[in-house]
């Protein structure tokens, strides 16, 4: 059976990552939503955003759609079901690693 | 990790609270029926139910263009959201008017709008206790609405009875009005929190 760590160690980068997961996490409570409000609620810079949005579009875990509201350009960006699917099983895996890390005995000095 | 856990926390009720604190448009809502209704209880010599009923649906067409300019204010400054559908909406708005017109049918002493204001206060106490701490302050128009009740014929006090539904609308107009700004700040401040908390580990 994998200890704690092993477990934590075999985490998916693409989502363990923190800002990415920040980002899946705010997703995840919402249909969608744009550039802006992820931008203003993670703290990233426009670059790093980008950069990490494309990551999980890559990944398949984002869908992200072009559009206008008038004449404004706005980029929406939601979770696909299988990034639904793979944040669940994440923090499923996240709370057994905790659960484990609780049962752990501190070690005593001899 | 816990410092991680609680900041991903905080995402997630922002995230699905995002519409709710959009407190402006709950304190404009409040501030016009407080002064439409307000107006008519003060201006008019004999107020009836039906009155203020008129004046309250005359304080929501008021506030529409403001409702609309506060918007494009949240749209602009802090981006769009979109909620997931709720599948129980329109069943609980359909439920909730059969209830409320086969009270008002049954027992007459209850005012045309009562079941409103008892939705009002049902509501806000669950807002309280749904996401206390942060928005314990929503117990407060339920306690307006309570005490304004108390105040008026139907709730044993000095008000005259054709002032009840007069009252109630006032009472819950003005407590909108802080409890609107109070959310408001929070949306401020939990934005603030939870993009400071970020940057320094968010390299891609």
């Amino acid at each position: 059976m994998p200890t704690p760590f092993e477990t934590l160690a075999s985490f998916d980068r693409l989502i363990h990552e923190p800002a990415r997961l920040a980002i899946l996490t705010a997703l995840s409570a919402c249909e969608k939503a744009d550039f802006v409000f992820l931008r203003n609620l993670t703290g990233l810079t426009k670059g790093n955003l980008s950069s990490h949005l494309g990551k999980l579009e890559v990944g398949g875990l984002v869908a992200i759609e072009k559009t206008f509201a008038g004449k404004h350009p706005i980029t929406y960006v939601a979770l696909t079901g299988e990034g639904r699917d793979v944040l669940k099983a994440y923090w499923k895996r996240f709370d057994k690693v905790r659960e484990g890390l609780r049962r752990l005995k501190p070690l005593r000095a001899e | 990790m816990m410092a991680d856990q609680k900041h991903l926390e905080r995402i997630r009720l922002l995230s699905a609270r995002f519409h709710e604190l959009k407190g402006l448009r709950l304190a404009l809502t409040g501030a016009c029926i407080t002064l439409v209704v307000g107006g008519y209880l003060l201006t008019e010599p004999a107020p009836s139910d039906t009155g203020s009923m008129v004046a309250l649906v005359a304080a929501f067409v008021l506030l529409i263009p403001g409702i609309v300019w506060l918007g494009r204010y949240y749209d602009s400054t802090f981006g769009r959201q979109e909620r997931k559908p709720s599948r129980h909406t329109l069943a609980f708005v359909v439920g909730f008017n059969i209830v409320a017109w086969t009270l008002n049918a049954a027992v007459p002493s209850i005012p045309a709008g009562g079941p409103t204001l008892g939705l009002v206060v049902m509501g806000s106490l669950w807002l309280a206790i749904r996401d206390w701490p942060y928005r314990g302050y929503y117990a407060g128009v339920a306690a307006a609405v309570v005490a304004a009740f108390a105040a008026t014929a139907s709730g044993g006090g000095p008000l005259a009875p054709n002032l009840t539904l007069g009252t109630l609308f006032l009472a819950v107009g003005a407590s909108f009005v802080p409890v609107g700004l109070l959310d408001h700040l929070l949306l401020v401040r939990l934005m603030k929190e939870t993009s400071a908390a970020q940057p320094e580990r968010a390299r891609p």
